[in-house]
C-alpha cells in the first residue's frame, strides 16, 4: 500500500502554536493569489516530474492534502490536482482522499464542490469548542462555526470526516476538556485525533512561554486528560489505533496507517517528505525556492538519507508501538530480527505489568502502555541493540 | 385494459400486503347476439386475440394498480388506482409467461429516457432478510431519490443529493422538524449510527463501482452481494470469502435506486430496508384513472359511488 501527500503551504494566518510550513497573505492579497498560482503550477511540475521517474509506478491507496490550509485552495484547483495525479500514478478507485479543512474557510457549497472534485474524507481542525480556547490558539473560527461547518460536511455528503482536537491548553481545566469530547461525539464524527499540546521551538506560543506569559499545564494534569480522552472515545465505540488517533469501526485512517506501517509514499510541495525503499528525502521548505527549483525543471529535494538496516527496525518498533503493534513476522522477515529473543525479558516486565500485550504475532500496547509509548519504544530499542551502533 | 392489482406504498401504520384476485377490465366476452351470424371459430378468434393484445399491452405497456397505503400522501390517496408506464424507461420481458408463474429469462431494451430524480416509480419488492420476508415480490410505489452514484443525506427535514437540497415534492406530507437524534437500530444499514433526524451520507451502488469489503463494510452490503447470487462469508480469520475466494472488494453488477414515500414521517422505504434493484423496477405511475374511498363496501353502492373523488380522475401523477 503507498501514499501520496500534497503540502498545501497557505494559511489564512498563523496559529500561535504551528510550526508546519505554510505562509499567509499578511494584508497583501494580490501578491498572495499570485504566490498560490506559482505554487500551483510548480506542483504540476513537480508532479510529472516524479512520473518521468519511473521508480514510483506503483498503486496508490491513499492521497492526502495537509498543510497549512489546503481548503482554502478553489475546489476546481482540488479537482485539477486530483485529474493529475490519477493520470500519472496508479491511484486506486476506492483510495481514501482527505482534505484537511478548517472551519471558516469553507461552506456547504465550497463542501459540496470539493466532494464531487473527488475528497472523500474531510479532517477538520477544529480544536475545541470553546471560544476561549480558540481565541487563545489565534484560531480564525468561532466554536458555532465549527459545528456549522461539520454539519455542512455532512449535508455535501461527507460520510468519513475526522475532528482534530487539542488539550492541555495552558489553564484549561479536565472538565472542559470533557465537555470538548462531548460536544465532538454528539457531532458524530467518523474518526477523532487529539493532541496534546506541544510547545515547539519558533512558535510564538514559545515565546509566550519564555517570557512567562502563560505556563503549561503540569505533567500530571496532561496525563490525566489524555486517560481520561481513551477511557472516553473507547466507550463512545471508537477503537484507538495510536497514541492520538480514535476511529468508528470501518473507518481508520488509511492515510495514517501507511506511515506507521513504513509502507511507500510520495511528498509533493515545500517540505514535504518522502519514504522510498529505504530512503527518505525531503523538499524544500520555502514556497519561493520550490517554484524556481521546478520552474528550471529540477526536483526541489533539499535533502535525503538511505537508513541502515539497524534505522529501520528502529523505526519499525518505534512506529509500531505508537500504532497497531510491532508486526514481529515482519522483522523476521525483511531484518532477520527476531525481537522476542533479543529483548524478551524487558517485553515480559512490560507484559507483566499490563502495557504491552503479544496479540496475533504483534507486539501492541495496552491502553496504559499508550501513556508510556515513547518510554517503552526507547527501552526495546536500546536493549535490542548492540552498543557501538550507536557510535556510527 | 389490463388486470388490476394492488400496489403497496408500504406505510408505516398498514405494512399489511394484500393482493386481491386479478380481474380483467375490458373483458372482451360480448353479451349480446350480433344480428349478422358469424361462425364461433369467429368468436373465438376474436376472443382470443383480444386476450392476446390485452396481455401483450399489460406485459409490456401499461398496467393498472391500486393504492391501499397512505405511505405517497397526498401525491396518492388510499382508494387510488393508477395507470403505470412499463414502457417508460425501457423494454422488459415480462418475469413470468403471462397468466402463469412460469419464469422467463430476462431481456430489457432501454428506450431513451433514463429515471430521473423525482420520478414516482412501481416496483418489485427486493427478495430481503427475514423482517421483509413477507413483502417479497409484492408491488410498491415510491419516490425515486437517489439514482446510483448519488450521495443521499437526510437532515432534520432535509434531504441532500450529492449536497444539493432537493426540495419536497409539491403534495408531500411532512410534520414539522425532525428531533430524533438518537440512533435508530432499525434503519439500513443495521450497521450504521443513523437516526431519523440524521441519515446517510449513503451511496447508491452503481454498476460497475469497486467496493471494498472488509469485515465491518460485509454487513452494509451483504444482502446487495446475495441477491446478486453470490454469497459472502467469513472464515476463520476474519477474512473475507466471495464464493469461497478470498477477496477483499467487489464489483457491483447493477443499478440501484434509493426511494421514498412522500409520506416522510409515514413511510416505509429506502431508510429502512435499503436500495431497489435496477431489474425490479417495472416502470413509471402516469395517472389516476379512478379514485373512491376503498373503506365503504361495494355493496352499499350508492354511497360508494358517492365517495369517487372526480377532482382525481385524470391527474397526472408528479
Amino acid at each position: 500500500m503507498s501514499s501520496l501527500y500534497l503540502h498545501i503551504p497557505f494559511c489564512d494566518h498563523k496559529c500561535i502554536y504551528c510550526d508546519f510550513y505554510s505562509v499567509a497573505p499578511n494584508g497583501n492579497k494580490e501578491k498572495f493569489d499570485g504566490l498560490v498560482d506559482r505554487f500551483l503550477s510548480a506542483l504540476r511540475t513537480e508532479i510529472e516530474l516524479r512520473h518521468a521517474d519511473g521508480r514510483f509506478n506503483a498503486e496508490y491507496s491513499t492521497i492526502f492534502f495537509g498543510g497549512g490550509t489546503p481548503s482554502l485552495l478553489p475546489p476546481s484547483k482540488v479537482g485539477e490536482i486530483l485529474d493529475l495525479l490519477h493520470a500519472k500514478f496508479r491511484v486506486r478507485s476506492d483510495a481514501e482522499i482527505t482534505l484537511e479543512t478548517n472551519p471558516g474557510t469553507v461552506d456547504l457549497e465550497r463542501l459540496r464542490e470539493f466532494r464531487s472534485a473527488g475528497v472523500n474524507r474531510i479532517s477538520m481542525g477544529i480544536q475545541s469548542f470553546h471560544d476561549d480556547d480558540l481565541k487563545f490558539l489565534s484560531r480564525i473560527h468561532t466554536a458555532e462555526q465549527a459545528k456549522s461547518c461539520v454539519r455542512d460536511a455532512f449535508r455535501a455528503g461527507f460520510e468519513n470526516v475526522s475532528f482534530d482536537l487539542i488539550f492541555s491548553l495552558p489553564s484549561q481545566s479536565l472538565q472542559r476538556w470533557e465537555s470538548n469530547l462531548q460536544q465532538a461525539v454528539a457531532l458524530e464524527p467518523s474518526h477523532v485525533s487529539c493532541y496534546s499540546l506541544i510547545v515547539e521551538p519558533n512558535t510564538p506560543l514559545y515565546k509566550m512561554v519564555e517570557s512567562k506569559q502563560v505556563s503549561p499545564l503540569p505533567e500530571n494534569v496532561d496525563a490525566e486528560m489524555y486517560e481520561t480522552t481513551i477511557e472516553f472515545l473507547r466507550t463512545h465505540g471508537f477503537e484507538q489505533y495510536e497514541v492520538s488517533n480514535f476511529a468508528r469501526p470501518g473507518f481508520k485512517s488509511r492515510h495514517n496507517l501507511s506511515y506507521w506501517n513504513h509502507d511507500h509514499y510520495l511528498g509533493f510541495g515545500p517540505s514535504a517528505h518522502s519514504f522510498w525503499d529505504g530512503r527518505r528525502f525531503w523538499n524544500i521548505a520555502n514556497i519561493v525556492n520550490y517554484s524556481e527549483f521546478l520552474n528550471r525543471g529540477q526536483l526541489p529535494e533539499s535533502g535525503g538519507e538511505d537508513l541502515t538496516e539497524e534505522q529501520l527496525v528502529e523505526e519499525e518498533i518505534f512506529l509500531g508501538l505508537r500504532s497497531e503493534g510491532i508486526d514481529l513476522k515482519k522483522l523476521r522477515r525483511l531484518y532477520r530480527k527476531d525481537l522476542m529473543a533479543s529483548v524478551s525479558s524487558r517485553v515480559n516486565e512490560f507484559r507483566e505489568q499490563n502495557l504491552l500485550v503479544l496479540d496475533q504475532e504483534r507486539l501492541r500496547l495496552t491502553s496504559k502502555g499508550y501513556l508510556l509509548c515513547d518510554e517503552i519504544a526507547s527501552t526495546l530499542v536500546l536493549a535490542g541493540m548492540p552498543g557501538e551502533m550507536y557510535y556510527k | 385494459m389490463g388486470t388490476c392489482g394492488d400496489i403497496d406504498s408500504l406505510s408505516m401504520d398498514s405494512n399489511e400486503l394484500t393482493r386481491s384476485e386479478s380481474e380483467m377490465a375490458g373483458d372482451p366476452v360480448l353479451d349480446k347476439p350480433q344480428v349478422v351470424r358469424r361462425s364461433w371459430r369467429e368468436y373465438f378468434r376474436t376472443v382470443v386475440l383480444t386476450l392476446l393484445v390485452a396481455l401483450l399491452i399489460k406485459a409490456f405497456v401499461i398496467e393498472a394498480f391500486r393504492i391501499p397505503s397512505g405511505s405517497m400522501e397526498e401525491t396518492l390517496l388510499i382508494g387510488d388506482f393508477l395507470l403505470v408506464n412499463k414502457f417508460a424507461y425501457w423494454i422488459r420481458m415480462p418475469r413470468y409467461v403471462p397468466l402463469t408463474k412460469i419464469e422467463l429469462s430476462s431481456l430489457t431494451i432501454p428506450l431513451f429516457k433514463d429515471i430521473r430524480h423525482g420520478d414516482v416509480v412501481v416496483f418489485e419488492f427486493p427478495h430481503l432478510d427475514a423482517e421483509y420476508a413477507r413483502s417479497s415480490g409484492a408491488h410498491y410505489i415510491k419516490r425515486c431519490i437517489g439514482l446510483p452514484a448519488d450521495t443521499v443525506v437526510m437532515f432534520g427535514n432535509e434531504v441532500f443529493i450529492n449536497g444539493n437540497r432537493l426540495s419536497l415534492p409539491p403534495h408531500a406530507k411532512q410534520n414539522g422538524s425532525v428531533s430524533h437524534w438518537q440512533q435508530n437500530q432499525r434503519l439500513f444499514p443495521a450497521v450504521s449510527r443513523f437516526s431519523d433526524g440524521r441519515y446517510g451520507p449513503i451511496i447508491v451502488p452503481k454498476k460497475g463501482d469497486t467496493i471494498s469489503l472488509d469485515p465491518y463494510t460485509i454487513y452494509h452490503w451483504r444482502w446487495m452481494i446475495t441477491q446478486e447470487g453470490h454469497t459472502i462469508t467469513l472464515d476463520e480469520e476474519k477474512k473475507i470469502l466471495l464464493d469461497g475466494q478470498r477477496t477483499d472488494s467487489y464489483v457491483i453488477q447493477q443499478n440501484y435506486y434509493f426511494v421514498l414515500g412522500d409520506n416522510r414521517d409515514n413511510s416505509l422505504d429506502s431508510r429502512y430496508w435499503g436500495f431497489v434493484p435496477e431489474n425490479n423496477i417495472i416502470g413509471e405511475a402516469l395517472m389516476v384513472y379512478w379514485s373512491w374511498n376503498p373503506e365503504i363496501s361495494v355493496g352499499s353502492i350508492g354511497e360508494k359511488l358517492g365517495s369517487v373523488r372526480w377532482d382525481r380522475i385524470g391527474t397526472i401523477i408528479k
